[in-house]
């Protein structure tokens, strides 16, 4: 194996898949019995949920030939050897169950003390599992078995693997409870934590969204945040990142099913800075989750029920059904001694909540991030086509034996394989058209394998079917409707194609993101960033004091770098014309010569709000650094944050200003005796840059916040008005220099080059991506990657963690030949060009031009709302046409 | 009663599987997994009716929407179609739509049990 993935959560199964996708071989390595860690136990993700990835990820990962994973096991040593390999010595615990298990759950039922227990959802191995601490040894589960797959005597081993590389993945947890005994937390039954409330909401667990002292459904319910961070007395100084969208998204989620349930939120500062968060938090108070600024202290319990103090004007005793508190992430067990940070978070090649307080989309691309340089074994895709007809493959798992018979009788020609599991993967596929019924476990291998044959499968879960009825008549069915939908396959109507990729890249944007991209990618790959200004460095250089690092160093040494790299040409004063050819295949027109690349990454940037004040004394942020330089600072300092951002306007949050102005404001107060005042609505320093907030405050910098902007005030002089929200009294404030904390804003230009492009801007005008946690990197064409600010609003390191995850994304795009078929056909006579089609395609991919409609495949996700819409039937979606549906339908039609 | 489900790949379908490995289960129903619901049509609706008794659409949560927002393009249709059903003289609720998460896995087996009850008063 090549790589070694220590840690099989969100981040470690993202990395596995992404090197399984790149044919690059990888041992992944997980303690528990199964894989997903935290993502199994998530009821709802935000922004968009995704969490379906989750199980085609474990499916692709069950079946891959790249992927060896150990599960139970623990790397109880590393050593670096000299020819920098690694040496693992791991230790396997038994799980005292083979493949053989079905997950009949007969010995689930039998085991008193739950010791025998089974994975969640799809996660694999997809058996169940003894925690032989739990375990009476009373080997009734061993008796039962049916398979005989209980093998009790297994014993624990030790193994030694080498690998040529590791990353860390292992995460993190949260703080316990119990030390904060102000909230009540184990003495209070209706005092819970925010992961025991997923539990509650998700149907794999016991638990339901009762009150665990009577069983009530909750009508109201009370979101505590901040428990155990934000404390530099007894928990961690840092923000834990996520826990302010975790608790809207589960009040959010609970408003939705239980409509007349009342959520409270008392938050102490709303972090919402991610992309389109703050969105996502307007909708769910939209939704009625109300969320009161209030540092509770303390919960106190009366007459059953718990109840909690806090100040609006007056004091409040609320009394709620139920209290959740928000805890947050504590530092990692670090067994392997990597070098950490401060906060006692690893530093080198960490990932995810090992790394530091991370959201899902973070994790990710820290993820692809790590392993951007991981080389890919380029694979040419086969032109190997099934022999024309329909195969009907069944697997003795959940199979009635005379379902086979059955299907002969009626004609078809039938395969019964005895497990699926172990049969040799290319003799499972012979015929161009396959119905494959087996479990579900396997659906990604079917369909990997179908597409490289340029085949069609389609697979009937029917083993996990019988676990939910006792009637054989509807697993029939199921298969009936499945071989009617592939009888009524009209292959005559899909062409595949292939490209065979060209190894090199072009990177539009020679900032920090698009430089960073390109030494990721330059070992093995030509490489040509096209910038359009004069020079490289983009806005970074012109920023030079952030909180812990310089983004001018930053840029200026990716500058140095790039510039003397061999594989790296760099046009500056150069912009993208046109862009014409495949994924793969294309070719970039510049003002100065036309590129042919295999894969673009888009690095645009953004721009800065520009306000309209025309006055000395109002200056920028970045402006202010000058001021600093020179030491030209006054005695009052005024900031004002969110000028040009949260608002109408600007629906978003820039993520960068409020660490700016505390940056600003510490370097102000190293140099001078300056009064400082920071007007702000919400203090986002997110994660580690929250201790910076504690030390602007120690040093003297007041700190008013109000959710209202506050009035700006600028004729011949300047003054600020702030309402205070506690005294209620309007202030007057005469800066001798006033700063706006201006946000960030997409490009104009990003309109033209979204077009040129032809991929997609989202409602806020950034470069939208295809699935923002999964996929953050990924634009809307296949083949075109985004990162930096033309994504969204970030600082320099993250922009450079996201250039590389884009980088990876892009080897990984570049390691096979890219193949499409045509998922949507037109019929030309039929269409009346009503262009309702090329409205209503979520990707731009269908046009009309001269009478005549054409599909962009590179585009088009085979959605099939074109076909949804087209009123005369011109548009037919290949692999699901309305014949096969209707063909499907007369199946359930024949019932009686 | 025979009734076809029209369920999106993505969320909703993680929530029917998941009610399967959850022995949560759903009754009789004929599963067709369409990539989004916004791929059915009005038509293809009034087609399946003639051929059986009900429809349900499973389809993701509004802002959940693989592919953006085929999901609101659904929503009007289904409207639109019952409204035609009223005209024509058919009940609405042999129609009903849905949204189901990845989570909700007892969602399509309340959908279906209900607009079996539904139908079986309809015609007792």
């Amino acid at each position: 194996m090549r790589s070694a993935i220590i840690g099989a959560g969100t981040a470690g199964v993202r990395a596995a898949v992404e090197l399984d996708n790149r044919n690059s071989s990888v041992l992944l390595i997980e303690k528990n019995f199964y894989i997903g860690g935290k993502l199994t136990e998530l009821s709802r993700l935000y922004p968009v949920c995704e969490l379906y990835y989750a199980h085609r990820f474990f499916s692709q990962l069950n079946d891959s030939v790249n992927v060896d994973i150990m599960t139970g096991s623990d790397v109880v040593n590393i050593e670096k050897s000299e020819g920098n390999t690694y040496a693992l010595t791991i230790r396997k615990t038994p799980r005292y169950v083979t493949g053989n298990c079905t997950l009949c759950l007969e010995c689930v039922e039998v085991c008193t003390p739950q010791a025998v227990r089974k994975p969640p959802f799809q996660s694999i191995p997809q058996t169940v599992y003894i925690d032989r601490e739990t375990c009476g040894a009373c080997r009734k589960c061993e008796k039962i078995c049916p398979e005989n797959a209980i093998t009790l005597d297994e014993k624990e081993e030790l193994v030694k693997r080498e690998v040529e590389d590791v990353i860390f993945c292992t995460g993190s947890e949260l703080v316990d409870p119990e030390k904060y005994s102000e909230f009540g937390y184990g003495r209070f039954p209706d005092v819970i934590t925010s992961m025991e409330l997923e539990k509650m909401l998700h149907p794999s667990f016991e638990s339901k969204f009762v009150r665990l002292s009577d069983g009530k459904r909750p009508e109201r319910i009370a979101f505590l945040q901040c428990v155990g961070s934000r404390d530099a007395v007894r928990g961690e100084p840092y923000c834990s990142r996520v826990c302010c969208m975790q608790a809207l998204n589960e009040a959010r989620v609970i408003k939705e099913r239980y409509p007349d349930t009342e959520p409270y939120i008392f938050f102490t500062d709303l972090q919402c800075s991610g992309k389109r968060w703050e969105h996502f938090c307007e909708t769910a108070r939209g939704m009625g989750v109300t969320c009161i600024r209030c540092r509770i202290p303390a919960v106190y319990e009366e007459q059953g029920s718990v109840s909690i103090t806090y100040a609006e004007d007056e004091l409040v005793t609320m009394t709620v059904d139920m209290i959740v508190l928000s805890t947050g992430i504590v530092p990692p067990a670090n067994k392997y001694g990597l070098p950490e940070n401060e906060y006692g978070f690893p530093r080198e090649k960490s990932c995810g909540l090992f790394f530091h307080p991370a959201d899902i989309t973070e994790s990710v691309q820290e993820a692809l991030a790590a392993l951007s340089s991981v080389p890919g074994s380029y694979s040419s895709g086969s032109a190997w086509t099934g022999e024309p007809g329909l195969d009907i493959v069944l697997c003795r798992c959940g199979t009635e034996s005379h379902l086979a018979d059955l299907m002969r009788n009626r004609g078809y020609r039938v395969r019964e394989l005895d497990d699926v599991c172990r049969t040799a993967q290319h003799s499972l596929l012979k015929q161009e058209k396959t119905v494959v019924g087996a479990c579900a476990l396997h659906e990604q291998l079917f369909l990997r394998l179908a597409q490289e044959r340029n085949s069609f499968v389609e697979v009937v879960p029917l083993r996990e079917m019988s676990w939910i009825s006792e009637d054989g008549d509807s697993r029939e069915r199921s298969l009936q409707m499945a071989v009617a939908k592939l009888e009524r396959l009209d292959t005559s109507r899909i062409t595949w194609s292939q490209t065979e990729v060209f190894p090199a890249v072009v990177i539009v944007g020679g900032g920090v993101a698009g430089l960073a991209a390109a030494l990721d990618l330059a070992d093995t790959y030509k490489v040509v960033i096209i910038e359009k200004s004069p020079h490289l460095g983009g806005r970074a250089l012109n920023i030079q004091y952030s909180l812990d690092y310089s983004p001018r160093e930053v840029a200026q040494d990716l500058i140095q770098r790039a510039e003397i790299h061999s594989n790296i040409e760099i046009l500056t004063g150069t912009e993208i014309t046109t862009l014409t050819g495949d994924p793969g295949n294309f070719t970039v027109g510049t003002t100065r010569q036309d590129i042919t690349c295999g894969a673009i990454i888009v690095a645009a940037g953004a721009d800065e709000f520009q306000h309209q004040y025309d006055h000395p004394l109002v200056i920028t942020q970045t402006q202010l650094e000058d001021r600093i330089r020179n030491n030209d600072i006054p005695h009052v300092v005024v900031m004002v944050q969110c000028m040009g951002s949260r608002n109408q306007e600007h629906h978003w949050c820039s993520a960068v200003c409020c660490s700016k102005a505390i940056s600003n404001s510490l370097t102000i107060l190293e140099k001078t005796n300056a009064q400082v005042l920071i007007l702000y609505r919400d203090m986002r320093t997110y994660g580690f840059q929250d201790s910076y907030y504690r030390k602007a405050r120690e040093a003297g910098v007041i700190f008013l916040q109000n959710d209202e902007m506050p009035e700006i005030r600028v004729d011949e002089s300047v003054s600020v008005v702030y309402e205070d929200p506690i005294l209620h009294a309007r202030i007057l404030i005469e800066p001798d220099l006033l700063v706006l904390s201006t946000g960030i804003i997409p490009k104009k230009e990003s309109r033209e080059l979204a077009k040129i492009l032809g991929i997609s801007l989202d409602q806020d005008g950034f470069f939208r991506e295809s699935h923002p946690e999964f996929y953050p990197t990924d634009s809307t064409k296949d083949g075109i990657f985004i990162c930096g600010l033309c994504h969204s609003p970030q600082n320099v390191k993250e922009s450079v963690i996201q250039a590389r995850a884009a980088a990876s994304r892009a080897r990984t795009f570049l390691s096979s030949a890219y193949k499409t078929c045509t998922a949507i056909t037109v019929k030309q006579e039929l269409c009346t060009g009503c262009s309702i089609c090329v409205d209503v395609c979520p990707f731009k991919a269908i046009s009309l031009e001269s009478d005549e409609l054409t599909v962009d495949m590179s585009l088009c996700k085979d959605c099939g709302l074109c076909v949804g819409s087209c009123p005369t039937s011109a548009l037919t979606q290949t692999t699901l046409s309305d014949d096969q549906i209707r063909g499907m339908v007369r199946v359930m039609e024949g019932i009686e | 009663m025979r009734i076809v489900a029209f369920v999106c790949n993505w969320c909703a379908r993680a929530g029917v599987e998941l009610a399967a490995y959850e022995r949560i289960g759903y009754p009789d129903v004929g599963l067709i997994y369409v990539n989004c619901t916004g791929r059915i049509d009005v038509q293809l609706i009034l087609q399946t009716l003639e051929k059986v008794d009900g429809v349900v659409i499973c389809a993701c949560h509004l802002g959940d929407d693989h592919y953006g927002s085929g999901n609101y393009k659904t929503l009007k249709k289904v409207l639109l179609t019952k409204k035609i059903l009223a005209q024509l003289g058919i009940n609405p609720e042999r129609v009903c739509l849905e949204w189901i998460s990845s989570t909700e896995a007892e969602k399509l087996g309340e959908a279906v049990k209900k607009m079996k009850e539904t139908l079986e008063e309809m015609t007792s």
